[in-house]
């Protein structure tokens, strides 16, 4: 359960000062499946990097499960993006010199420092493997992203974002990149995600076929949300 | 282990830009390579000038006379001579471990090959008397000598009977002069172990137109007796022949007589620690006894150190700047990579985690900068060595010793001043990135 209160963020830009959320209400159910669309520099990608914990310079109250983002420690927090959170981003930002494995299973590295056990070479191995077949890319694994299609390689870091089986999903404009066809294998790619597993999903997005699978559409407008 | 992914990431990580970091390596690889390569050289220059040219003792001995500039010295408390009660009164000072004597030879001695010893060694006769300078030695300070080549065993008082040879050791030092001489003469070299054995002739109590007092006043004959060498040792006289001081004591008290036959000529002082030696320095002085040095070694002995110190820090001046460089580059390749950092913050890396990530990637380039560097200067020097030896000829000196000295202490500082710089330089770009807000990294 996501729920957000009078959300604000700013930020001090050379020109000036920018208010890229104006105060934002919403709550966002377990397994919820939630689109957010909205002009250019409307706020989505500020928005969504609050949800994510990866921005905590906001005001206003944002708590995930009861637990309020601004109050952890960097430390912690960074704990909540590795298991809580599955981040995917349109311009998918694997690790070029990694295997498609390997990028699958980087999640897996900070388990450590986050005070988790960690995962053994093989074991993590074997999970990237199967996060990979559930897009359809175990053929890829030992290959380096440089060699996949756009698509595939949005599909790789979606089985990133899944590797620790978290319970939200957040995605970037994550057909923002890819052609029709391929950014509808990623929709069919999500609805599944969220039909099977039950997932909470959040995706910025400019497409009608992504707005039509989400079961929820948010506007923004000028930092807030229209309804 | 928490950062254990962190250094599995900094491998893959290295795979990638190896060329890059070896370029942010190869400042510090050349500084590395020339502080060993200078240090090397210094150590080696400095041993050769102490060990080969000019021998001094090692740090924890001294050699004391009595300061002639210093009449009616306080040497022996109320007696005006340097005696064994001033030897005992040395060996009593707070830091002294042991003390040595030496004595002169106070009487004529000539030198001579009779034709059967020439003929034993030449293989022809040799029609040479010569005056020696003696000096008597405790045998025990032969232990103390690591480059004695010979029987130490033999250096000893040969008793009574007189058809047994004198032992007697010669100089390490004019052994490698004649070297030298030989080799410019072409005069054969012999080894030095061809020496041990030689034995040649001596008159004891009579030079040219000289004789001993007791010798003089008709108390006592001149003695011919035979001497043998037992040995070559930096603590023997330059030039000249050193017996056991037991037998320079009997030859003084037989020939010379008098009081003057129980002086020393100096004390060869054994410091507990070579830092006691200042002390006892100080303690000497104050008796009267002044410090026996070579001023002109001392001379030379500085200026290779000035010049050793100079270039090492010529090297931590190339070090520094490396390190700077490194840290430069450190900067702009962590700022480059910041979407790609952002990236690891957002699927859950700490700060610590980036930190540490950056940290052992320049860990990775200090340890090849290092290894670089000095094998670099291993090399190098390994080089100029093998140009030297194949200029000079092939007895002199700088054929027969090494130009450089690799002190393992001088490969652990290289190491250290490399891995530290790099740690240095690589910290204000771990901690920047660390601290950089992976948010608008991630925007764009
Ligand atoms: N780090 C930042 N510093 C300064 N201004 C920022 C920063 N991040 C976002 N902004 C500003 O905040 C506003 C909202 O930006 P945001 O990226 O959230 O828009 P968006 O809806 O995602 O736009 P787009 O559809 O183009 O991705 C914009 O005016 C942007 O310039
Ligand atoms: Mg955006």
């Amino acid at each position: 359960m996501i729920s957000v209160r009078g959300l604000r963020r700013s930020f001090e830009a050379p020109r000036g000062r920018v208010e890229a959320l104006r105060g934002i209400d919403c709550d966002i159910a377990d397994g919820e499946f939630v689109a957010i669309l909205g002009a250019s520099g409307s706020g989505k990608t500020t928005f969504l990097q609050c949800l994510g914990g990866l921005d905590r310079g906001y005001a206003g109250a944002l708590s995930v499960n009861g637990t309020e983002l601004s109050a952890m420690s960097d430390a912690a927090l960074s704990g909540f993006r590795n298991e809580a959170i599955g981040f995917v981003f349109q311009s998918f930002h694997l690790l070029p010199h990694l295997t498609c494995a390997e990028n699958v299973f980087v999640p897996s590295f900070f388990a450590g420092a986050n005070g988790r056990r960690r995962l053994s070479r093989a074991e993590a191995s074997r999970r990237a493997v199967e996060q990979l077949r559930e897009v359809g890319l175990e053929r890829m694994a030992g290959d380096r992203p440089g060699i996949l299609s756009g698509g595939e390689r949005q599909r790789v870091a979606i089985a990133r974002a899944l590797f620790n089986e978290p319970k939200i999903v957040l995605g970037d404009e994550p057909t923002g990149n890819l052609d029709a066809k391929t950014g509808a294998e990623i929709v069919a790619i999500l609805e599944r995600l969220h039909a099977e597993r039950g997932v909470t999903i959040v995706v910025v997005t400019h497409e009608d076929r992504m707005a039509k699978a989400a079961r929820r559409v948010l506007r923004m407008e000028e930092g807030r949300l229209a309804s | 282990m928490v950062l254990a992914g962190a250094l599995r990431l900094s491998f893959k990580n290295l795979a990638r830009s190896w060329l890059t970091f070896l370029i942010a390596a190869a400042g510090l690889a050349v500084g590395a390579a020339s502080f060993v390569f200078f240090a090397a050289a210094g150590a080696g220059v400095d041993r050769i000038a102490r060990d080969r040219i000019f021998p001094t003792l090692p740090p924890n001995q001294i050699e004391v006379s009595p300061d002639p500039l210093a009449p009616g010295a306080r040497v022996g408390g109320d007696a005006k001579r340097f005696n064994d009660a001033s030897a005992k009164r040395v060996a009593a000072l707070p830091g002294v471990r042991r003390t040595y004597e030496k004595m002169s030879a106070d009487l004529p001695i000539i030198g001579y090959l009779k034709d059967e010893e020439a003929q034993a060694f030449f293989g022809r006769t040799v029609g040479v008397k010569m005056l020696i300078p003696a000096e008597g030695l405790d045998p025990a300070l032969l232990a103390r000598d690591k480059g004695f080549v010979g029987n130490r065993e033999k250096f000893r008082h040969p008793g009574a009977e007189a058809w047994r040879p004198i032992p007697a050791i010669a100089s390490t030092q004019l052994y490698e002069t004649y070297v030298e001489a030989a080799e410019s003469l072409g005069v054969p070299v012999f080894p030095r172990e061809r020496f041990l054995g030689f034995r040649f002739s001596v008159i004891i109590g009579q030079g040219f137109g000289v004789r001993a007092r007791r010798v003089q006043s008709g108390e006592v004959q001149p003695v011919e007796r035979t001497v043998e060498i037992v040995g070559f040792s930096r603590y023997a006289l330059l030039v000249g022949i050193t017996f056991p001081i037991d037998v320079v004591r009997e030859f003084n008290r037989t020939f010379a007589g008098g009081p003057s036959a129980l002086e020393i000529k100096s004390l060869v002082v054994e410091t507990v620690t070579p830092e006691s030696l200042i002390d006892v320095a100080a303690s000497t002085e104050a008796m009267g006894l002044k410090r026996r040095t070579d001023r002109y070694a001392e001379l030379v002995i500085q200026v290779v150190t000035a010049l050793t110190y100079l270039f090492g820090a010529l090297s931590l001046v190339i070090l520094v700047v490396a390190g700077l460089h490194m840290g430069h580059i450190f900067a702009s390749l962590t700022r480059e990579r910041a979407t790609e950092f952002a990236t690891l913050r957002a699927l859950g890396a700490t700060r610590t985690f980036i930190s540490s990530l950056v940290g052992f990637e320049a860990f990775w380039v200090a340890l090849s900068a290092a290894g670089l560097g000095i094998g670099t200067g291993a090399a190098a020097s390994a080089a100029v060595s093998a140009l030297v030896r194949g200029a000079v000829k092939p007895h002199s000196l700088l054929a027969t010793v090494d130009l450089f000295h690799f002190a393992p202490t001088t490969i652990a500082v290289a190491a250290g001043l490399v891995i530290g710089m790099c740690i240095v330089g690589a910290l204000i770009p771990a901690i920047r990135t660390a601290f950089r807000d992976p948010a608008s990294a991630l925007t764009s």
